[in-house]
């Protein structure tokens, strides 16, 4: 009796979520957000699938100024407009997508403590691994398609500073000069 | 017989994995190019913050690699002062900078 009851439930359950998912039902806007355990759950998902992919990347040494310099002009050129930049606030991105692009201008919240080398390389890998291979149904692209991985580490050791520049600072290291336009890799 | 199939076999094979990935040129999508406004951060060095900044700090190195080539004017000339006014110094910083900037650095990566 209680094999049949087990057996009943799931196939009600998985006919059930078939036809919820045909029904339409579900609000697919960006305008409007996902209940709590939605969002909880795609979260989760996504921050586990990133932590566990992202283990095997070694970061190389990222302190090379040059490396500021190569990656803050792509940041400039392709991320400013999600993810913002010091002294903007917002673009048409953050405020129509949804999840919201994270403003990679402002520091992460620490709560106060230092960040420290073992926890820089666990940033540093999420942000490489992230770049490299995007993030499903979320506007964040896969730049490896087009981007080799010394590109992508630029951007990651521009990524690591960005929070600390002034806008100053910011327009003077991601001016493109004409004579490095056509920099080949 | 079987060596040619294997040779082929290898020869296919090594095409296929060695495809690379093509990274495109910079200036595909390459915004508005904008000068860096050396003048700006040669004028606050003078003042308490970002003259104190760690000659060492690799943003610091980095922004001296940019705005090198308008050092080294301005230091020649002892035009320090004068680079307070804005477009034409500036542009001629540009002009200087294009001479003198060597993306030599950038292939040591």
């Amino acid at each position: 009796m209680s094999a049949k009851i087990v057996i009943a439930s799931v196939l009600v359950a998985v006919f059930g979520g078939i036809g919820f998912l045909y029904s339409g039902i579900y609000p697919i806007g960006a305008d409007v957000p996902h209940n709590k355990l939605t969002y909880w759950a795609l979260t989760t998902l996504r921050e586990s699938s990133i932590a566990h992919a992202s283990k095997i990347v070694e970061v190389p040494d990222l302190s090379n100024p040059s490396l500021l310099l190569e990656g803050g002009a792509d940041y400039n050129d392709m991320c400013t407009g999600c993810h913002l930049k010091p002294g903007k606030k917002e673009s048409d991105m953050t405020l129509g997508l949804y999840p919201s692009p994270p403003n990679l201008s402002k520091a992460l919240a620490t709560g106060g403590r230092e960040y420290g080398k073992q926890e820089g390389d666990k940033q540093a890998r999420r942000q490489f691994w992230i770049i490299k291979h995007g993030i499903k149904a979320s506007g964040m692209p896969a730049w490896g398609k087009t981007h080799d991985d010394k590109r992508i580490w630029a951007m990651v050791a521009f990524l690591q500073k960005l929070p600390t520049l002034t806008p100053l600072q910011y327009q003077i290291i991601t001016a493109r000069k004409s004579g490095s336009a056509n920099m080949q890799h | 017989m079987k060596k040619l199939y294997q040779a082929v076999l290898m020869a296919v094979t090594s095409i296929v994995l060695l495809n690379p990935a093509y990274a495109h040129d910079p200036s595909e999508h390459m915004g508005k190019s904008e000068a860096p406004n050396c003048p700006e951060m040669m004028k606050m060095e003078g003042m308490e913050g970002m003259g104190s900044m760690d000659r060492k700090d690799p943003v610091m190195m980095a922004m001296m690699e940019q705005c090198k080539g308008a050092q080294d004017a301005d230091e020649e000339t002892g035009d320090h002062h004068k680079s307070d006014d804005g477009d034409h110094k500036q542009g001629s910083h540009h002009h200087k900078m294009d001479g003198q900037y060597h993306s030599d650095d950038h292939d040591k990566n």
